[in-house]
Formats: C-alpha cells, structure tokens, sequence
C-alpha cells in the first residue's frame, strides 16, 4: 500500500516546494518593492531644492546710474562717497572702519511702498546695515508715493579693506526678504578711494532727501 | 512560527529585563552615558580676555557706577547707573541688533530690569542700534540700579551669553539662509572689577 501512495506524494511534496518557491518570490518582490520605494523616495528627496534655494530672494541687479525694478519700487544708484567722519545732529561720529554714502533714486511703482531693508553686502556674504547712529528717515519712517520719485542718501559703516567689495542691497521688509526681489547695485569704490576716505576726518553731511527737479 | 526552547521558556521576564538593561548601560558607557556630570557647566572668565561665542565675541573690562547725567539720565530720582564696558565684536555674517542679549549680571539687586536699560558706544555715546561684522566695538552695558541695592560691592559677576546657529526646527528659520541663531545660554561668567566713577 505504501508503495503505491509513492507517486502521490511525491505529487504533494512538489506541489508544496512550487508553493513555498512562489511565497519566497513574493516576499522577495515585496522587499523589491520597498527598496525601489525607497530609493526613489531618497532620489527625490536629494534632487529637491533645499528651503534655502526654494525661498531664495530674487535679486535684480543693475549698475550705477541704471534703474533696477525691485517689484514695488525702482531705484536708481547716482553715486558714492565716503569719509572717516559722519556729521550729525548730535555731533560728529566716526568709525573703526569707513562710512560709505549712497545716493540713490528712489521710485514707488504703483502702491505707497516704504525701504525697511538697506545694507552693504561683500563678496563672502557678510551684510552691513544701514547705520543707526544718525537719523535716516528714509528706512521704515517715509513713505515712497507711486509718481513722487525722491533722491535720498544712506550711510553705511564698513570695514576699511572691504569697503571696494561692496554691492548695495535694498528691499522692502526689514526681516524677511525670502521669495521678493531684492535690488542689487555693485558700488564702484576702489581700493585706493577707500584708504583716501579712511584719512579723510573732514565729517561728511548725510544730504537731505529731496525729490528731483 | 519558531519554537521557544523550554529551557527559554523557564527563564523570568525580569531576567530578561537586567539582560537589556545591562546591554543598554555597557552601550550607553560607550558614549559617555556613566560620565560625571559636572554641576557648573559655566567657564570663569577674566578681565580683558576674550570670551569666544557666536553671534558675538565679548571682553569684559570693568563695571562703573555713574551719576545721571543729562546725556545718561536715570528714570528714577536718586537711582545710580551700573556700567559694564566689554568690547563686543560680531562673528555671525550680518549686523546684529540684539546685543542687549549678550550680558546679564549675576546676583546684583536692586536693577530696574535684567536686560540693560541701555547700549551705549564708547566711541561717542550714542545708543547702539546695530554692530557689523568684523568691526568691534567697546560697548557700555548700563543698568539702572536703586540706591537701596546697598553698598558698592568690589566686583559684579557678568554672565556671558552664546547662541548657537542652527536651522529652526519648527519652521525652518528666518533669512538670510534658513539658518538663525537659537540655544542661547550663559557660556562664561566673569568677575568685573567695580569703579566708582560718580565723582
């Protein structure tokens, strides 16, 4: 009897080893499926823009005596001096390094807009605000109106051996400049006008602003 | 499903927890975890060294008391100005308005708030609003302090914040970069001589 259930069982025991081959196909797909899901959750992950690039200011640049479209406001750089000396209602001021004054043309486009955020920016990166050691009624207090361009002057304190590196940055919000345009202006100082303005301890006058004739 | 041995079977639970628990504390030694622990984390500093930090690097020179003055009136009649005069030079990439975070003074009574009441440059006695980066500056950290503080001690202790920078965890930080200076703490404290500058 034994002998004749040979056939059988054999049968049964390929049978089962097919079924068994077919589970460990499956759970091998399975795990497949996890890694493929995986890595392709990493290859996204790794192509993805950082925030940092995601909410990066867009920076319009132009250069001395062109206009540059900040979205809510034009301005146009005229012109740059320098000194060891800031004059001011208080009294003279000087510096460790040299005080850098732009003046600028300044333009609201179609709504009041007012300049909360003005600094010098070098090649590494590092900003300089606006000085806050003499009044400048032009960040945050005056408001630009839309067809009343006004020319203004804003000074800033640098280090003397950066002071030929320097681009002026100006942008509307005083904190936060991520995903709005940033105006961009590279500041044609010269080694050589930067030492000169260092020696210079005649106190310079910050201009007032004035609206262009 | 797998087949527990008997003999596993017989063993205690708990025995199975000092197992782990065992494991975890030799794992643990490894990265320091049976260390000592120190009770005062903050460094003694001294007078004219730089006391290394970021956003800023600060050097205590001395502590002053002043009388009010037309150009440093105090708000209270009869109140004294407690001074400190450290030079603070900014290490972080952009000018900073926070300096008032820098210094605390440690144990001192009788001062009308924590923060200093006022920034004052040294080079014109000006309020400072904003310190550049590489450009330090000797800056007076004034307090007012109400005459029934008591006797002129002969050193305040001035503690001496850093802050780390990190991006934000919650939201990703602020510009520029994503990246803000969080974690603030005291990292050294320094003994400042008191001069009595009233006269």
């Amino acid at each position: 009897m034994t002998a004749g259930l040979g056939p059988i069982r054999n049968h049964r025991r390929s049978v089962l080893s097919a079924f068994r081959g077919g589970r460990i196909v499956r759970r091998a797909g399975h795990a497949l499926a996890i890694v493929a899901t995986l890595a392709a959750g990493a290859a996204i992950t790794d192509r993805t823009p950082d925030a940092d690039t995601q909410q990066h200011p867009f920076i319009r640049s132009a250069t001395v005596g062109h206009a540059v479209d900040a979205r809510t406001f034009d301005v146009t750089v005229l012109g740059v001096r320098g000194g060891a000396v800031l004059g001011g209602i208080s009294g003279s001021h000087d510096t460790s390094g040299v005080w850098v004054l732009v003046r600028m043309k300044l333009d609201a486009r179609t709504n009041p807009v007012s300049l909360g955020y003005a600094v010098l920016e070098d090649s590494d990166g590092r900003t300089y605000r606006a000085t806050g050691r003499v009044d400048q009624s032009i960040l945050g207090e005056r408001s630009l109106e839309p067809g009343v361009p006004v020319i203004a002057e804003i000074a800033f304190e640098v280090p003397t051996a950066l002071a030929q590196d320097m681009s002026l940055r100006l942008a509307v919000s005083p904190t936060d400049q991520r995903m709005d345009a940033v105006a961009q202006v590279r500041l044609p100082i010269t080694a050589g006008q930067a030492r000169q303005w260092h020696a210079d301890k005649n106190p310079l006058t910050l201009a007032a602003i004035s609206v262009p004739t | 499903m797998p087949r527990i041995p008997a003999i596993a079977r017989r063993v205690p639970a708990k025995w199975y927890a000092a197992i782990v628990g065992t494991i975890g504390l030799v794992v643990s030694a490894f990265y320091g975890g049976l260390s000592p622990v120190s009770h005062s984390s903050v460094d003694k500093g001294r007078v004219d060294a730089v006391i290394k930090g970021g956003p800023w690097n600060v050097t205590v020179i001395d502590a002053r008391i002043l009388k009010s003055s037309k150009d440093l009136e105090v708000t209270k009649p009869g109140d004294r100005w407690l001074v400190v005069v450290a030079t603070v030079d900014v290490t972080s990439d952009d000018s900073r308005d926070d300096l008032s975070d820098a210094i605390r003074l440690h144990d001192v009574f009788g001062l009308q708030s924590a923060a200093p009441n006022r920034l004052l440059l040294a080079r014109d006695g000006t309020d400072v609003s904003y310190l550049n980066p590489g450009m330090p500056e000797r800056v007076g950290f004034a307090w007012e302090q109400a005459p029934t503080a008591g006797p002129l001690p002969a050193t305040v202790e001035v503690n001496i914040y850093g802050e780390t920078l990190r991006h934000d965890s919650l939201s990703g930080g602020i510009v520029p970069g994503n990246l803000g200076w969080f974690d603030r703490r005291v990292i050294a404290r320094v003994a400042a001589p008191v001069l009595d500058k009233r006269t």
